[in-house]
């Protein structure tokens, strides 16, 4: 352990020396991305008066809360430089897994810890793809996001069906008029913001973002790290998809299908850079809330929901490439 | 000069990799023998399960549909050897159909559905080329958003229905030359030109240069951003011509067409040798990957499997063939 002490504080200085370089603009984003999210509230509410009313807020709510669960693992990986594109499959799996237990007479608890663990699973598989087999992150977690459709097609039966019962849509309660996802929200953004900003873990994810190599040479096990990364993005996508399939209380092989690329965008949007050692819980949270809120105003205003993967693969494109110009992007 | 340099660089680390080459199995699966004999092992294992495989009309049919496949893995492999990923190919393929089946019924005539439909569809190839080289973005998520664009694209075009196709001239693919249907001769025609254009035109070995180390390649005066803009014009334009063909042997164009396809195309470059990190790769191999890929799903299809399954097992063959690319080059760091 002494010698690990030792070299770990060249990293810091040069953890400390990449925040400084960055955190200004950062900042400047992710305010930039919240005076653009309350222009787009104020401008949609007027178009359409319904917008801000309760219902429709819950509705905008709700949806935020599981996109920013698994946005909050998204956050991670793409701090450290990696991406997991697996993490709408890993949310429905885990659905379907916990609904087709529970149906099937396995207590409602049980079912739910059954279903959670998926995620850990998945996770651990493609940081060792990613760590042992050397695949970069994107395709590994592509090939993963394939493997998964079909494992839900198999369990699942290629049909949705309804889960009637009552426990089951515990994330459609409220508690003292707030709707209780809401609170597994502000948990998992409470400890991802202090993970990320108040401890050694986080100053080592954003110091192998900004250069595994460097972090290599800082005696930092990049492997590991990876390996964990991956892993928590994994238990946090099936903690996602544990509250959609409540949500929606069905069990549904097509769920959640294409959400990785509107969370990619979300925590794009919020700062993050595909480059890695970039990225800020905060800004993915307002990420996460404009893009709910810009498809939720976009289909309530009659635009019909074809544009949607439209207007996400043209936000994509913008978020990275206001990332990338600057800094003489792709070469 | 200096680009034959730059690739007999790749190729001494190469042959130096391979020499410490520490796994035997990635070395063999390096050889394209190898694919030679893997399809030939999976064809006998397919005749041996469903006996109406090794018959001429399954044959015939199946170098029918693996026409759509082909012809778009020639334009990644341009791509990919240049070092940019076209994600985007999918919905390219349901892009073309969708824009030549709604011109016919504009009662435009064939000739002008097809020509605007593949000029739309090089068109796109070329943003996506003016994205990577002016607005600097990885190619990967320039397509990926190129990919929810054109999807888009074709659903609103029409509000997501898809559309009768009854013109003779634009379902020309739905006919024969002898016993060869149409889209068979037009796969091993762009085949042909493929390989001549890749092994030997200045245009096509500069795609090697390019995806080895681009850097190098400006240093020696190489036009990269403008070779890169044609190689993913031709990826675009090639996935237009298999969306026409597609649309053309079904008679409809559907805007759901070739979900996911890009996988596909993607696993089957890349298990013909054509290095992810760019730079390496031959047409040959292309070839083989597709005729891999294709037999396998005619085979599994006839064989009644699931078409889940099927894709659980394409992801799974997408991951040991990028596995073998990456133990090959070095790996993601």
């Amino acid at each position: 352990m002494g010698h690990q002490n030792q070299s770990t504080e060249p990293s810091e200085t040069f953890q400390e020396r990449i925040l400084m370089k960055v955190g200004g603009g950062q900042n400047i984003q992710v305010v930039g991305l919240l005076v653009a999210w309350i222009i787009l509230i104020i401008v949609i509410s007027r178009l359409a008066p319904y917008f801000l009313t309760m219902n429709n807020v819950l509705t905008i709510t709700k949806f935020s809360v599981t996109s920013f669960v698994a946005a909050a693992g998204m956050t991670i990986a793409l701090i450290s430089g990696g991406l997991d594109l697996s993490l709408g499959a890993t949310m429905m799996v885990a659905g379907v897994v916990a609904g087709t237990l529970f149906t099937n007479g396995i207590p409602f608890i049980a079912a739910l810890i059954v279903g959670w663990l998926v995620g850990p699973i998945v996770g651990f598989i493609n940081g060792t793809l990613i760590t042992r087999a050397r695949i970069n992150p994107l395709i590994a977690t592509l090939g993963m996001m394939f493997i998964l459709r079909g494992t839900g097609y198999t369990i699942a039966g290629g049909k949705a069906r309804a889960i009637p019962d009552d426990i089951y849509q515990w994330a459609r309660e409220s508690f003292a008029g707030i709707p209780i996802p809401v609170f597994i929200m502000a948990g998992i953004l409470i400890i991802t913001y202090v993970m990320l900003s108040h401890t050694k873990l986080g100053r080592h994810i954003y110091a192998i973002g900004g250069n595994a190599q460097a972090a290599r040479q800082a005696a930092m096990n990049v492997e590991r790290y990876r390996l964990l990364i991956y892993t928590l993005a994994g238990c946090l996508s099936s903690l996602a998809g544990l509250i959609l399939s409540s949500i929606i209380s069905h069990i549904d092989p097509a769920a959640a299908q294409g959400r990785e690329l509107e969370i990619a965008t979300a925590v794009l949007l919020g700062g993050a850079s595909l480059e890695g050692g970039k990225g800020t819980i905060v800004g993915t949270l307002i990420g996460v809330l404009f893009i709910s809120s810009l498809y939720n105003g976009l289909v309530g205003l009659g635009v019909v929901p074809e544009w949607v993967p439209f207007i996400n693969g043209a936000l994509l494109i913008i978020a990275v490439a206001m990332d990338q110009l600057p800094r003489g992007g792709w070469r | 000069m200096t680009q034959g340099n730059a690739m007999g660089n790749s190729n001494d680390v190469l042959v130096k990799r391979s020499t410490e080459g520490e796994n035997f199995v990635v070395n063999a699966l390096t050889s394209q023998y190898v694919l030679v004999v893997f399809l030939i092992i999976e064809i006998a294992i397919f005749s041996f399960l469903s006996p109406e495989f090794f018959t001429a009309p399954n044959l015939l049919n199946m170098g029918k549909h693996m026409a759509v496949l082909g012809i778009v893995s020639v334009g990644a492999t341009f791509g990919l050897i240049s070092g940019a990923v076209d994600l985007s190919v999918g919905s390219v393929i349901a892009l073309s159909g969708m824009i030549g089946a709604w011109l016919l019924k504009m009662e435009q005539p064939a000739i002008v559905a097809i020509v605007g439909s593949l000029g739309f569809c090089l068109l796109v190839g070329i943003i996506n080329g003016l994205v990577v080289t002016k607005l600097k973005v990885n190619p990967i998520v320039a397509t990926l958003g190129m990919m929810g664009i054109a999807r888009g694209l074709a659903l609103i075009w029409t509000g997501a229905r898809g559309m009768p196709i009854r013109d003779d001239l634009y379902n020309f693919f739905q006919g024969k030359l002898g016993v060869f249907s149409w889209p068979l001769i037009l796969l091993v025609f762009v085949f042909i030109v493929g390989y001549v254009v890749l092994s030997h035109t200045r245009f096509g070995r500069y795609a090697f240069a390019v995806g080895g180390n681009s850097d190098a390649s400006r240093a020696a005066a190489i036009p990269v951003d403008r070779l890169r803009i044609s190689y993913l014009a031709i990826s675009g334009f090639l996935a237009g011509v298999s969306g026409w063909v597609l649309a053309s042997m079904s008679g409809a164009a559907t805007p759901a067409a070739a979900q996911g396809y890009e996988l596909t195309v993607i696993t089957a470059v890349i298990l013909g040798g054509v290095s992810l990190s760019g730079g390496r790769g031959s047409m040959t191999g292309t070839i083989l990957g597709s005729l891999i890929i294709g037999v396998m799903v005619n085979g599994m299809t006839l064989h009644g499997i699931q078409s889940y399954y099927q894709l659980m097992l394409q992801g799974l063959v997408l991951l040991i063939a990028v596995w073998v690319d990456s133990r090959r080059s070095g790996g993601y760091r």
